[in-house]
Formats: C-alpha cells, sequence, structure tokens
C-alpha cells in the first residue's frame, strides 16, 4: 500500500535530503550536550520493570537463560529510571539518545510504536534551567543544520532563537481558553463548564481527564504558533515525577514546549523524595490495575537509587522525530524516519 | 467504535446526526489519557465542529452505505453521476464535493455515500494517476537537492514535482493530500 522509503530514495531526492538532515540533526544532538559538557549514557532497552505511567503500554517480553530459567522483561517506555539512577551515583550532566518503544498507541503514518527520545539530567539545577537548554539546543540544530532561526513550518514562518514564550498551564487556560483555574478547580465545576460547551462529558471521566480534554481541544492547536511556547506549573495531581511548586501546591513543577500546536518535549524539576516516589509509583500502580493494563511492580532499583540520595535535578524527555519533523518541514514521518513501521506491519 | 477506529473519511453519529471525520489527529498528552482531535462536518448542512474523543469512549457510528458511480458532469453549482449498478442518476452540491472537484475526470469511477437514501458525499480513490498537460522544463544544472516545481495535471490541478517531471508524463498522486506521489 505504502511504497517503502528505500524505494522512494531512489526516485525522489526530497526525501533524500529530508533523512540526510535528520542524521545531522541527530549529530548536531550530540555535539550540543557534548559542547556543554555533558557525558552520553547508553542505559538499557530492555529492562525487567518498566517506567509506572498508567497510560502507557509497554512492550512485554522474557529474558531466558539456556538452562530455561526465566524472568519478565519489557521494552523501556522511556529511559528516565536508569538515568536517574545514574544521578544518584553522583553524575552530574548527562544526556542519552535512545529508542523507546510504546504499544497499544493509535498508529498511524504519523505515529511509530518506536521512536527516537533525547533524554537529559543536570543535577544541582532546576527546570527553569532546563527550559534554557532547551532554547538553546533547538535554535543549536536549526542553525547548524538549517543555516537559520527562522524556519518555515507547513507554510508559515517560525521563530526559533530564544527566547521563547513562557505562559504557565493556568494562563494558558485563561488566555487560550477563556476559562479561570479557580472557576474549574471542582468536578462539579468543570463538568458544568464543559457541558455549557456541548463536550461529551462522562460521569465517570476523573478531573485530570476533563481538564486535559479542555487542553487538548481548545488550547493546544493554539499553542507555539510564531516561535515554541514553553507551557509550565501543571496541575499538581499530574506531576509524575515532577516536585511540587513550593509557590504554590497547586500546581507541579513540569513544563512541556508546543510548537504549532505539536508536543515535543515533557521536563520536570525532578522529584528526589524516595517515600513520596514510592507513594505515587504505588498509587499509579492502582491506576494501572484499575484500567486493566498489564501489572508490574514498582521499581525496587530506581527507589534503592533514590534512597541513597538524589541530589536535585531538572530533565527533559524530547521527541527526536517530532523535532526533526518540525525542523524540515513535513507532517509525515515516513520523510524523517528511514524505514517506517508500516513498511512491515500490516495490522489486523 | 473507539478512536482507533477514527480517520479522515469515517462516518459517525453525535445526537444522531451523522458527521464525517474530516480533520484527525491523535494526541497523547505527556501524562494522561490519549485523544483524537477531530473536526467533524455535518452531512446535513455544511456545518463543522471540533470534537475532541478519548480513548475507551464509544462511538457511535452512522449507517451509511456505498455506491458504486461514474462521473459525468458538473454545471458550476452541481456534480452529476451515474450509479453502476442501476444507471440511475445522482448529484451532490458544490459545496459537499469542496476540494476533491480537482481530481475529478469524466468517467472516472468513484463511490457515493448515501445516509437515509440520499446521496451525502462522495469518496475518489486514495490514488490516481494524472496526466501532466503543462510543465516548465528545469533550468539545466539546477541540480538543487530538495528542488521542486509546479505543474499543471489534465483536470487543471496545480501539483507540486520533482524537477524531473515533463509535461506529457503520468504521475501517480495522493488525492487526500494533494502531493506528488511518483511518476508512472
Amino acid at each position: 500500500m505504502h511504497q517503502p522509503n528505500w524505494h522512494r530514495l531512489k526516485t525522489d531526492p526530497q526525501l533524500r535530503h529530508k533523512l540526510e538532515k535528520r542524521a545531522q540533526i541527530v549529530r548536531a544532538i550530540r555535539e550540543y550536550f557534548w559542547s556543554q559538557d555533558f557525558i552520553e549514557t547508553e542505559t538499557p532497552t530492555l529492562v525487567h520493570v518498566p517506567g509506572m505511567e498508567p497510560y502507557l503500554d509497554p512492550f512485554k517480553t522474557e529474558l531466558r537463560d539456556e538452562g530455561g530459567k526465566r524472568a519478565d522483561a519489557y521494552l523501556i517506555t522511556s529511559p528516565e529510571y536508569a538515568m536517574k539512577k545514574l544521578l544518584a551515583g553522583g553524575m552530574e550532566r548527562i544526556f542519552q539518545l535512545t529508542r523507546s518503544y510504546r504499544n497499544r498507541e493509535t498508529l498511524s503514518t504519523q505515529h511509530s510504536p518506536e521512536f527516537t527520545i533525547l533524554e537529559w539530567y543536570r543535577a544541582n539545577a532546576t527546570y527553569e534551567d532546563i527550559m534554557r537548554d532547551t532554547e538553546e539546543l533547538v535554535a543549536y540544530i536549526a542553525r547548524k543544520v538549517l543555516g537559520t532561526t527562522h524556519v518555515q513550518y507547513q507554510g508559515k514562518p517560525l521563530e526559533l532563537a530564544p527566547p521563547w514564550k513562557r505562559t504557565s498551564f493556568a494562563a494558558a487556560l485563561e488566555q487560550y481558553a477563556g476559562v479561570r483555574y479557580d472557576e474549574i478547580e471542582t468536578q462539579a465545576k468543570l463538568q458544568a463548564l464543559l457541558r455549557k460547551r456541548s463536550y461529551r462529558v462522562s460521569d465517570t471521566d476523573d478531573w485530570d481527564t476533563l481538564v486535559l480534554q479542555l487542553f487538548v481541544q481548545e488550547v493546544e492547536p493554539k499553542l507555539g504558533q510564531e516561535q515554541p511556547e514553553i507551557i509550565f506549573d501543571y496541575p499538581a495531581s499530574q506531576a509524575a515525577l515532577a516536585t511540587i511548586s513550593p509557590r504554590d501546591a497547586r500546581f507541579a513543577q513540569r513544563f512541556e514546549v508546543y510548537a504549532r500546536g505539536i508536543e515535543l518535549c515533557n521536563a520536570f524539576n525532578e522529584l528526589t523524595d524516595a517515600a513520596e516516589q514510592r507513594r505515587r509509583l504505588e498509587e499509579e500502580r492502582k491506576l494501572r490495575q484499575q484500567l486493566g493494563k498489564d501489572d508490574y511492580p514498582v521499581d525496587e532499583t530506581f527507589l534503592a537509587a533514590l534512597e541513597t540520595g538524589m541530589p536535585p535535578a531538572g530533565g527533559n524527555a524530547l521527541g527526536v522525530d517530532r523535532l526533526a519533523m518540525l525542523l524540515l518541514d513535513t507532517d509525515r514521518m515516513a520523510d524523517i524516519v528511514w524505514c517506517p513501521w508500516f513498511e512491515m506491519f500490516d495490522l489486523s | 467504535m473507539e478512536i482507533n477506529d477514527l480517520k479522515k473519511g469515517v462516518v459517525i453519529k453525535i445526537d444522531g446526526q451523522p458527521f464525517r471525520v474530516i480533520e484527525y489527529q491523535a494526541v497523547k498528552p505527556g501524562k494522561g489519557t490519549a485523544f483524537a482531535r477531530t473536526k467533524l462536518r455535518s452531512l446535513l448542512g455544511d456545518k463543522v465542529i471540533d470534537c475532541t474523543f478519548k480513548a475507551g469512549e464509544k462511538i457511535e457510528g452512522a449507517d451509511v452505505s456505498y455506491q458504486e458511480c461514474q462521473y459525468l458532469y458538473s454545471d458550476g453549482s452541481a456534480y452529476h453521476f451515474m450509479i453502476t449498478d442501476t444507471y440511475e442518476q445522482a448529484s451532490l452540491p458544490a459545496d459537499v464535493v469542496g476540494d476533491t472537484a480537482r481530481f475529478l475526470k469524466e468517467n472516472m469511477e468513484a463511490r457515493l455515500v448515501f445516509f437515509e437514501g440520499n446521496p451525502v458525499d462522495l469518496i475518489i480513490p486514495a490514488k490516481m494517476n494524472f496526466l501532466v498537460t503543462e510543465a516548465e522544463d528545469a533550468a539545466k544544472g539546477d541540480t538543487a537537492t530538495g528542488a521542486v516545481k509546479q505543474v499543471t495535471i489534465e483536470t487543471g490541478a496545480k501539483i507540486t514535482v520533482p524537477l524531473f517531471v515533463k509535461q506529457g508524463d503520468t504521475i501517480r498522486v495522493n488525492t487526500e493530500t494533494g502531493s506528488y506521489d511518483v511518476r508512472v
């Protein structure tokens, strides 16, 4: 059905140009972090316990020795647990470019089950430092690979030079959806607002799902139109592995970057408190069980590392394929991935 | 159906009314459940609405039927077709055919979508071959990688193609995106 890339390469000089530029983007990422005194790590993609994120489905396999002894094994959904262990071990600035895998996603020519993720962590730093890293990194790549920070995406200009626009989650709801955060802080108020706006709301949807639905429909498509936009301080209930804001406990110190409505990365002021981390992982495990997801125990090797003390740190996870699509002005993943998944798989 | 079954062209029912998915984007936030962000066009009028569906949400499919047809002609305000099986004629207003019109060739085969007995939509093949009727020669020595030009195809539509495409060539076009696929 789809012509495979190796075949397109023969006749389509644009495709070859884009794929070569993608390789240059990957090289520029490495150059940037090495120039900033980061060390490149290579942690496993095959692990015993994958991430606990309730809405992700890791690929499951098993590890066997020659005698037949076995253990559960999974492909990572992100390398974050292993990289944080290295922070606990005293590494101060680390980055990694690796493949991650997520099963049961909405697959299409835009979404791949296997993708390249860039993660980096800075010890004794905050998420504000990571915001600056992100701006500088993307601007560096654009200058290096495209010769300019002034790019075109889908027919409209996008300026990548820092500083980028910074908008808190609450301010974004107010600016782009006309909703004041204190008007939707209870489940009942949020439900009423969404019903008034003709959303299809079911009584079983929790507050987090509803506020995300509002965000996805009315805010996200408007973000980062002229330049990338940093959305920071997400609801504390969506903290994941981030610290709670000391300024306002309703929010977690987490940020995402959007360009033209597309989410590029998800970053945290990293949670370092082992007891709190255990509590959140157990909570997420419970939610996984309720959602009928594959159930596995919390990663004790990760918690053991945190218990010995992890320095305050900031970290970011950035989708390299999405960044390549943005920089190389394409909305087709097959233009920036050497051999897309749908050349091999035919789902039925 | 659920969000994984949604894609461009699928017809669903919202509050009893049929809507066709005209834009579809899967969204997976950094934390939390997946969504499908869609634009839906009403098949009973030209209203377009934004609608976001959650993973796991049940979505009602609309009971539509399809009939093979041949495209006959356009009188400007409507497009006329002949149903292949019955030789009956059916027509669609120009605003329903929309952008698809630029790929219509006389006597080509297509499918009409019927809802409650009335034609409401048109589906044409996802890939179609067209004769290039106008193309400028690429300037000699212009070998810049990724260089493209615009050509006109037999229906009058303009398509962006690689420089090597010449007048008289036949090219395959993705009719959903309007993009060049390959020289045939």
